[in-house]
């Protein structure tokens, strides 16, 4: 049950995070220094969902003041 | 050994090694014929190439941001987004990858010639062998024995040949709520209510200071940013009520991006304070409900002051400024850095992150120049400015000075902080000990450092100008 709803939050927040790339035309190595990260790890974050949300909230809230 | 094993043994490192370098070359014939494929079906292009990347990053090794960059959107559905075309590019015209292109017919001619070395050998004709003899790494004695011992076999056997088959393999590479259900007994203690009441009353103007300190981190935010941040708590508090042995999401306070706890915990604090207030004026609520409310919310409350602490401590680190750097160097007074390996250009911007620090400017709220490197793997607050594609990691000592770790490109200073953050971490405490203390051996050789550092930097930065 809780594994569903994170998975369904976390799908939700990536197509989000993907169409304000995708409208804001961010570059993925940009968005991964401002979150102080590499640009592996965030794809790798991505790919499957870490325990950390605050991690895609934190994505989700750079994006939109992009 | 006997000469002959000598030779079998010979004969087969021989076999293996031209294997070896027709794997390459066919490796790289086909990295080739991958690339030049026409890309007017984009999706084709990608998709062939994303099915052979392990190929080609077993060559191109380089080429790894970039294949990952356009997997991302290959996955999320974006492939006309301009970064995949940048991408691309950059793989198209890598030097290596454009030798590969230009010299795919030499490696066609090579492959060919070592498929037939390789299938003499195999095929241990007469011939093949007396010429791998003769020019074997071994004795005249030997040679001769073999060559007597083979002309033998030949003339006994000549009707018989053996036929080895070529086996190429092809390997394919595929990677990568409901709360407070409890049925409610209509049970109020008035002496009871009394007291609680009274105890909220205590800590309300508290909690509400809090509430109010933080409230620019939803005042005219996004709804769904909201929502968000709403959901993630109902989620944690899902997942606390149930078995904490196999949880699938970290609580606010284990969060790394601590504003976003704080975000969590004030919706939370929020809609707990105006759901216990509604109780605590309801006449037909009970005492369990109004202790629940009231036991959530100082719970929450009491994170709220231990964030609020570490968020304070942040905000003084951004406001100091600096005239004093120090390097990280080791036990022979080397850094982790090797500035020959960078361009003039690239040395000019090592120099103007360095002046910056000079100048007092340190800017390293999280932002597009600067940043703060978020891990879980050592304890050190390491922080990271940027300039065009050159980046300095450093830690701020007290008193306002910087150590600065490393310098290095934009794609390697995360990984590079990170690994000298987890290998040094003596060594680290040891220097700003050093630091702190001014520890005069230390300070001698630091300024010779800086010295020498400036020296290579300036000089070099020069040159290009």
């Amino acid at each position: 049950m809780i594994d569903e709803k994170l998975d369904s939050l976390f799908l939700n927040i990536k197509n989000d995070c993907m169409n304000l790339i995708r409208e804001k035309d961010v570059s993925l190595e940009e968005i991964s220094f401002a979150l102080g990260i590499s640009s592996r790890e965030f794809i790798s974050n991505f790919q499957t969902r870490i325990k950390d949300f605050s991690f895609y909230l934190e994505t989700y809230r750079i994006l939109m003041e992009w | 050994m006997e000469p002959k094993e000598k030779y079998e043994q010979l004969i087969e490192e021989q076999s293996q090694e031209l294997k070896r370098e027709l794997d390459n070359y066919r490796a790289m014939i086909k990295s080739a014929e991958i690339l030049s494929m026409p890309k007017d079906d984009i999706q084709k292009y990608i998709s062939n190439l994303l099915e052979n990347q392990k190929t080609l990053l077993l060559l191109f090794p380089q080429l790894i941001s970039n294949l990952q960059i356009i997997k991302f959107f290959w996955e999320n559905n974006a492939l006309e987004i301009e970064q995949v075309t940048i991408a691309l590019n950059n793989i198209l015209t890598d030097e290596r990858v454009k030798d590969c292109f230009s010299n795919k017919e030499k490696y066609q001619l090579q492959a060919k010639k070592l498929e037939s070395e390789i299938k003499e050998l195999d095929e241990k004709s007469l011939s093949a062998k007396a010429s791998f003899i003769l020019k074997a790494n071994i004795t005249d004695e030997e040679k001769i024995s073999i060559l007597k011992e083979l002309a033998y076999e030949s003339c006994k056997n000549a009707t018989t040949k053996e036929e080895a088959k070529l086996q190429t393999q092809d390997k394919e590479s595929k990677e990568i709520e409901t709360l407070f259900s409890e049925e409610a007994t209509v049970n109020v203690n008035e002496e009871e209510l009394k007291k609680l009441k009274e105890e909220y009353l205590k800590i309300k103007d508290s909690i509400e200071s809090i509430i109010s300190k933080y409230y620019y981190l939803i005042k005219g935010k996004d709804e769904k940013y909201i929502n968000y941040n709403r959901e993630m708590a109902k989620a944690i508090k899902a997942q606390e009520s149930k078995d904490n042995l196999n949880l699938s999401a970290l609580g606010i306070d284990e969060f790394q991006y601590k504003d976003i706890s704080m975000t969590v915990l004030l919706l939370d604090m929020l809609e707990t304070k105006q759901e216990l207030e509604l109780q605590l004026n309801n006449t037909n609520t009970t005492l369990e409900d109004i202790n629940d409310y009231f036991n959530i919310l100082k719970e929450d409350y009491n994170k709220a002051i231990a964030l609020d602490s570490i968020l304070t401590e942040e905000k003084i680190e951004e406001e100091k400024t600096t005239n004093e750097i120090y390097f990280l160097l080791d036990e022979s007074n080397s850094p982790f850095f090797d500035m020959d390996k960078f361009s003039k250009e690239e040395k000019k911007r090592s120099l103007s992150l360095v002046e910056k620090f000079e100048k007092g400017i340190h800017d390293h709220e999280k932002g597009k120049k600067h940043t703060k490197l978020q891990s879980r793997r050592h304890k050190f607050d390491i922080y990271i400015n940027k300039s065009s594609n050159m980046c300095v990691s450093y830690i701020r000592a007290k008193d306002n000075k910087v150590l600065i770790l490393t310098f290095a490109h934009l794609n390697n200073i995360f990984d590079d902080s990170n690994s000298i953050a987890q290998n040094y971490t003596s060594l680290i405490k040891n220097t700003l000990k050093n630091i702190e203390s001014k520890n005069a051996l230390f300070l001698e050789q630091q300024e010779e450092f800086t010295e020498q550092f400036k020296t290579i930097v300036a000089i070099k930065g020069d040159e290009h100008k």
